[in-house]
């Protein structure tokens, strides 16, 4: 009953004084409200509010009585603010919701007419708008269970998934058993459901462990010899190990390796590691070849045979543009666009059960290769035409022995009226029949071999091979090689042939786009297959399809695995355990029969892997993996900003005191490894102390010494090429220099070492060099451990005492941690911090954001380079790991090196301070 | 399930003076509330309604405010009420008008009352031109309220 008196009074007073509505008084009230927090104060400043008093005379502004409009606006305006405050309905709930409780209804927001009546309207709104929302999102109603699952639809439904990433073939196999990741446009197998880490490991070095690998493309160059040698010369160095170029690739009877750069910048600007192989001469002109190879005529001969040759070169997914894009621009060649035929007419039009889908991407002409042409040089890409699996282990020769058996191609009843079948028309010409039987004798032959390391590495070999659907075992068997082969002493003539194979022993109707297509094309479905079995009387008959039965020309590729190349540095009895570890074959097949050959090897007991088990597979090698361990190719760069991404965003997504704090730790890059910055700053230092040098002649060490040496060297060769690009030094030469001088030695001095050292590394100082480290005692490395440069005290306490496990990091400071306290500590005082403290600490973390500061010195030991991949090695029992070091860092090591110790280094993980002694050794062959 | 009741209260700002808009703040009112509590019930007080207890709206132009309290001890807030002289240097009381349950029916009882308020002014008005204003508002709060389904009589509770 207060309230209306008061208004009356106040409208009464409303005629005597009228001034304008006030608005917030702001700033003054404020200040006189900090003065009267008590109440006593209030009233006092309240009897000093009088307008007539002086001192507060900004209150005399303020009305004394209100307007009645303004009062009776602010009323209305506020019932309008309660009305819409209660209309509204928050937080997404449904209209029905809103009802009281004893109005609600089961189904209401089913069925509209359970709603009171008046609500209707708005209910039906809602549901509408909740469809066409649903619409939106996911298209058409969900069809049946039955309906999706039918094979037709399903089929469909593959399709439409397969057109973001393609899939391989094996893809639903793997896909029922690994974790799958998209990468590089492919869905790619990456590591099996079940443990399996062991497992593999075990496959590796006892049995046979597979992977599919279709996802490496094959870019196809033909053209004549010499000009293709004399071009792509341009993209390879000769340095850096054998090329294209080399006669015992170009016969064709050995498959290789090597490091593509970009048209003449080696040793910059790499591309991408390539394994080719050139199509095998027919037979008269592999004689010739041989003939040469043997005689050893000048290399001036290839170079100008203007013979058509035809190459193969198998590139990881990562890189496949770039290579293309470079060989297409390095002949000048145009693209041919060519018509796209008439989809094909597919033979199995049965279903094959849903493991067997692959077969149908090979037929899919959507997925056409591209063609590109100039008057002599024709460039194609084959991505979808073959495949390629790697079988490594021991025991893959054995399975492969039991998988393959050469196929009977002698046509003797063709009956005119048929069609010929593909090797029908390629084995018309007897020479090729020829090929053929020589073929299948050394085949027969390689059954008294044991492993396939026991082959002349690399080699190829081709075969017309049977349907291996119809010699699958009834069980998944685990294939062992017979002992008793193992007994006998191998005759002088099949160690001939493990040596050197026949000649044209590699010639393959493979090579032709024809016959390539046929042959998947003439492949029996399935199902045809088992309506044939049916026929038989006695259940479990091998099927004898005579004429029927498709013939699969394959070429199998030898991998030799591990070298003695690769392990010098290693003592005489790890060399003979770990020889051709890793080795196998590689099978090579034309596109729709990946799913046959890989049921049939995994029946065999092979173990399937993906790309976890091949990238362990190299570890245990102690070889560098494409695009991972190849830090100056764009294709790593790739690869490294997507993973740094992606383990950013998951550490921000831990909370602080559940993640490391690399700050704390001395890390400066904990998400990728900053090799550009490293290398310029060790090229700086280097210059730094010849300044030093000149100024005050402090007697400087000799190994640093050479490091000026390096980099004057370094400003007189190197003018064009942009001076502080990162490269690998990949020269044979050089690294096996560098390698010798991490073994202990005798007899000779130290300076003797380092200035050798650095006249053979001339110009080289902003390379990196690929570094293999061995544990000494504890500790595994893992990925961006920092390799760093011991002390002399840290080595002598390791001779000293042989159990040391290493010294520690000290713990560091982390300037935004101490912000934060101090400006806690400061609200709780209500201080304010001071200003240069603050901005000194400011300027620190920004610092350490930017990368501004120094990576060589951001912990107590130098760092000399990073850790690619690391693991613990079964093979060896201890932590292994691949690293790149810049080139001055690793004379200044081995410059303090003493010579009768094999060089060590520190190696710190990014998630501990212990540092740990690591035995260094250069890598000569980088992959 | 099990939740907090709350008591919602609702009151009106007097204050002795007649300026137009008062710079008051929620956190002033809240702290005036406390110290009420605790000149009126002590410790216990204070600790027993410190969890629910806030200033959930004011309105410095109608001088509304809306205070919620635990249902439990919401009555020691109701009786310290009285005790706040002053609020931000003005010195003042608290009228209390309504307590509900939820904000939502003191909405409710807000909009009834502000209807009867602007009544009772029309019928004060001296001159024409103050009736006219007060006429042209009122309608302004109903026009909307025409053109708005209304809810709270719609759905009827």
């Amino acid at each position: 009953m207060a309230a209306p008196t008061k208004k009356r009074a106040r409208v009464e007073m409303e005629s005597e004084t009228k001034s304008n509505p006030g608005q917030y008084i702001s700033e003054k009230a404020k200040e006189s409200e900090k003065r009267g927090h008590k109440r006593k104060r209030a009233q006092d400043s309240f009897i000093k509010m009088k307008p007539n008093e002086q001192e507060d005379d900004w209150l005399s502004l303020a009305p004394r009585c209100i307007n009645v409009a303004d009062f009776a606006e602010a009323r209305a305006t506020e019932i309008n603010t309660m009305m819409k405050a209660m209309n509204n309905i928050s937080g997404g709930r449904r209209i029905f919701q809103k009802l009281p409780r004893h109005m609600r209804r089961r189904a209401m927001s089913h069925n509209v007419k359970r709603l009171p009546r008046r609500l209707r309207a708005r209910a039906e709104a809602e549901v509408q708008k909740h469809k066409r929302a649903n619409k939106q999102d996911s298209g058409a109603a969900k069809r049946s269970r039955r309906h999706r699952r039918r094979p037709k639809n399903l089929f469909a439904e593959y399709e439409r998934r397969k057109r973001k990433h393609i899939w391989l073939e094996t893809h639903i196999w793997h896909a029922k058993r690994f974790h799958m990741s998209e990468k590089w446009g492919y869905k790619i197998p990456h590591h099996p459901n079940e443990k399996s880490v062991r497992a593999s490991y075990r496959a590796l070095a006892k049995h046979c462990l597979i992977q599919d690998i279709s996802y490496y493309g094959v870019i196809e160059v033909t053209g004549p010899q010499g000009y293709l040698l004399k071009s792509l010369a341009h993209l390879t160095n000769t340095d850096s190990g054998l090329t294209f170029a080399s006669l015992s690739y170009l016969g064709g009877k050995r498959h290789g390796t090597t490091m593509l750069y970009q048209y003449d910048k080696y040793p910059y600007s790499a591309i991408s590691v390539v394994n080719f192989l050139w199509k095998c001469l027919s037979c008269e002109c592999d004689d010739r070849v041989a003939i040469k190879e043997e005689t050893n005529t000048d290399a001036a001969d290839k170079f100008s045979s203007t013979e058509s040759r035809q190459l193969w070169m198998w590139v990881h997914p990562s890189s496949y543009e770039t290579v293309l894009n470079e060989i297409v621009k390095m002949f000048h060649a145009k693209p041919v666009m060519e018509k796209m035929k008439k989809k094909r007419t597919q033979i199995d039009k049965g279903s094959d059960g849903v493991e067997d889908t692959g077969d149908e991407s090979s037929l899919d002409f959507t997925k056409t290769d591209r063609q590109f042409k100039n008057s002599c040089v024709h460039i194609r890409t084959l991505k979808f035409d073959l495949l390629r699996f790697r079988l490594q282990g021991p025991l893959s020769h054995s399975v492969l022995l039991d998988v393959l058996q050469s196929a009977e191609v002698k046509c003797s009843d063709i009956e005119e009226c048929e069609k010929m079948k593909w090797w029908e028309s390629y084995y018309e010409d007897t020479q090729n029949a020829a090929v053929h039987d020589r073929q299948k004798e050394v085949w027969k032959n390689l059954k008294n071999i044991r492993t396939s390391s026991e082959l002349s590495p690399g080699c190829v070999l081709s075969l017309t091979v049977k349907d291996p659907r119809l010699l699958l075992p009834q069980k998944k068997t685990k294939v062992m090689t017979a002992v008793e082969n193992t007994t006998e002493p191998l005759a002088n003539e099949r160690i001939d042939l493990c040596r050197r194979f026949p000649d044209g022993i590699s010639q393959s109707p493979i090579w032709e786009k024809k016959a390539r297509k046929k042959a998947s094309v003439e492949k029996f479905s399935i199902d045809e297959l088992n309506k044939k079995r049916a026929e038989h009387l006695i259940p479990g008959t091998v099927l004898q399809l005579g004429r029927e039965e498709s013939r699969i020309p394959i070429l199998l590729l030898h991998n030799p695995g591990k070298l003695e190349d690769v392990k010098e540095q290693m003592s005489c009895q790890e060399m003979q355990n770990s020889l051709g570890f890793g080795g196998g074959w590689d099978i090579v097949i034309p596109s729709g029969w990946g799913m046959a050959f890989w049921i049939a090897l995994i029946y065999r007991g092979a173990r399937a892997g993906g790309e976890r088990e091949a990238q362990s597979a190299s570890a245990q090698q102690g070889l560098p993996y494409f695009p991972y361990d190849f830090p100056d190719t764009l294709a790593y760069n790739e690869t490294s900003n997507l993973r740094k991404n992606e383990l950013e965003s998951k550490y921000s997504r831990y909370p602080p005191d559940k993640r490391t704090n690399y700050a704390k730790f001395g890390v400066v890059a904990p998400f990728c490894s900053p090799w550009e910055q490293l290398v310029v700053e060790w090229n700086d230092t280097s210059v730094s102390i010849s300044a030093k040098e000149q100024t005050s002649s402090i007697d400087v060490d000799a190994s640093e010494m050479v490091l000026n040496e390096l980099k004057v060297d370094d400003m007189a060769v190197t003018d064009s090429v942009p001076r502080d690009a990162v490269y690998v030094l990949r020269s044979r030469s050089r690294l096996r220099h560098l390698a010798k001088s991490c073994h202990r030695y005798k007899n000779m001095g130290k300076d003797c070492i380092t200035s050798s050292l650095s006249s053979v590394l001339k110009g080289d100082s902003h390379a990196l060099v690929c570094v293999s480290l061995r544990m000494v005692h504890r500790g595994v490395p893992a990925l961006f451990g920092m390799v760093c440069l011991a002390d002399s005290d840290d080595l002598q306490q390791l001779y000293r005492d042989k159990n040391y496990g290493g010294p520690l990091e000290t713990l560091h400071k982390d300037p935004s941690l101490i912000l934060k306290k101090l400006d806690k500590k400061c609200k709780k005082r209500k201080t304010k911090l001071d200003t240069e403290v603050k901005a000194a600490l400011v300027a620190e973390i920004n610092a350490s954001n930017s990368l501004v500061s120094s990576v060589k010195n951001s912990c107590n030991r130098q760092i000399i380079g990073y850790v690619c991949k690391g693991s613990h090695t079964f093979s060896t029992g201890t932590g292994c790991a691949l690293a790149y070091c810049t080139i001055p860092g690793l004379i200044k090591m081995l410059g303090d090196k003493p010579a009768s110790c094999h060089a060590v280094v520190l190696v710190r993980n990014i998630k501990s301070l212990q540092y740990r002694f690591a035995y260094l050794s250069v890598l000569t062959k980088c992959w | 399930m099990v939740r907090f009741k709350n008591r919602y209260i609702l009151c009106e700002l007097v204050f002795e003076d007649d300026f137009l808009v008062h710079p008051t703040e929620e956190r002033n009112l809240y702290y005036k509330i406390k110290e009420a509590i605790a000149k009126a019930h002590g410790d216990y007080g204070v600790g027993v309604l410190q969890g629910g207890l806030s200033v959930k709206y004011l309105n410095v132009y109608t001088n509304i405010v809306f205070i919620r309290a635990r249902r439990a001890y919401h009555k020691l807030v109701l009786s310290a009420l009285p005790f706040i002289r002053s609020i931000a240097k003005y010195s003042c009381f608290l009228n209390t008008l309504h307590v509900g349950g939820s904000i939502r029916s003191c909405q409710k009882f807000l909009q009834k009352y502000g209807r009867q308020q602007l009544a009772i002014l029309l019928r004060k008005c001296k001159t024409q031109e103050e009736k006219q204003e007060v006429q042209k508002s009122i309608l302004n709060c109903s026009l909307i309220e025409k053109d708005q389904v209304t809810v709270e009589d719609d759905i009827g509770d």
